[in-house]
């Protein structure tokens, strides 16, 4: 039991420390919601097709900014979970007569981080849920220990 | 003397010095909010950076730097964050920048100047569609243009 006790103070002092370490300070863009960017290779006719397409799904609901670059022919939205890649071409596809594609980037060769960014942002979470559990085992077992004495003092 | 003329009294002496304090405010020198007051706090902040991400991706000359980052959503939300913390805090906003610094950012990625260029150029145009006053745009970048020398050529 004496172990089991160490073991569940040592975790909890660890996993919090680890917590405090790791935690992003709370910040004033803490309040904003995700965004992601789609691009898409837009096919317009001409560069004011493209960009009377940039206005039109400027006014989208969940659409935070779009670029239309002419040079490129590349059509950018950044835009909430109320939209997908997919249902951002449905739409796109009403306003003109080409279709624009999803341009897939291809990802850069160089080394890369092998946890993904998900996980990493995880750990915090993860190290605060454990601290608070160990704490609360450790409260279990002190009360669990406390009873047991209660009642051997009145038997 | 009478209970009215007290009251009189009383409100005269609380007239008097409502005065004597609007006075004081008015002689005081206002003091400028800070850049990040000025540009519109972090809604203004986040929709500019939006715009600036959206322009770089959609610019040939640089979005190759980009693309797996962009191609990922849980980076692009990550780079997005570190931008927006990163204008915030530096325009003195509530805001704590955790990221890597531009050095450790940077290293190994042989970034040149004309990429650089191209990066204020997408800015620069992402503060000017939301029409950011001219002073307000050279402070930003002057808070940013230092960061050159960690970026370029890493």
């Amino acid at each position: 039991m004496k172990v089991l006790k160490f073991s569940m103070v040592m975790i909890s002092a660890a996993a919090m420390l680890g917590w405090l370490i790791l935690r992003k300070p709370a910040s004033a863009s803490d309040i904003l919601e995700p965004v992601c960017y789609t691009a898409f290779i837009s096919h317009a006719s001409d560069p004011e097709a493209g960009q009377a397409l940039a206005l039109a799904a400027q006014e989208w609901e969940g659409v935070s900014a779009v670029s239309y670059n002419a040079g490129s022919d590349l059509l950018v939205i950044a835009h909430t979970d109320l939209w997908t890649p997919a249902t951002l071409k449905s739409r796109l596809s009403t306003l003109t007569s080409t279709p624009p594609q999803i341009k897939q980037f291809t990802p850069s060769p160089g080394a890369q981080c092998p946890v993904p960014v998900e996980i990493v942002e995880m750990i915090p979470g993860f190290l605060l849920s454990l601290s608070i559990f160990s704490t609360i085992v450790l409260a279990g077992l002190m009360v669990f220990k406390r009873k047991k004495a209660l009642v051997s003092l009145y038997q | 003397m009478s209970s009215y003329f007290k009251t009189l009294l009383f409100a005269a002496l609380v007239g008097v010095c409502t005065i004597i304090a609007c006075k004081k405010d008015d002689d005081t020198p206002a003091v400028e909010a800070s850049l990040y007051d000025r540009l519109g706090g972090i809604t203004a902040i986040s929709a500019v950076v939006d715009q600036f991400i959206a322009n770089v991706v959609a610019d040939n000359t640089i979005n190759g730097r980009f693309a797996a980052t962009v191609a990922n959503p849980s980076r692009a939300r990550l780079l997005r964050l570190n931008l927006i913390d990163q204008v915030c805090a530096g325009a003195g906003g509530p805001c704590s920048y955790k990221g890597m610094t531009m050095k450790e950012a940077h290293t190994g990625m042989n970034i040149t100047q004309a990429e650089f260029n191209a990066l204020v150029g997408d800015l620069v145009a992402a503060l000017d569609q939301f029409n950011v006053p001219e002073k307000e745009k050279n402070e930003l970048l002057a808070i940013l243009g230092p960061m050159q020398t960690d970026i370029v050529g890493q």
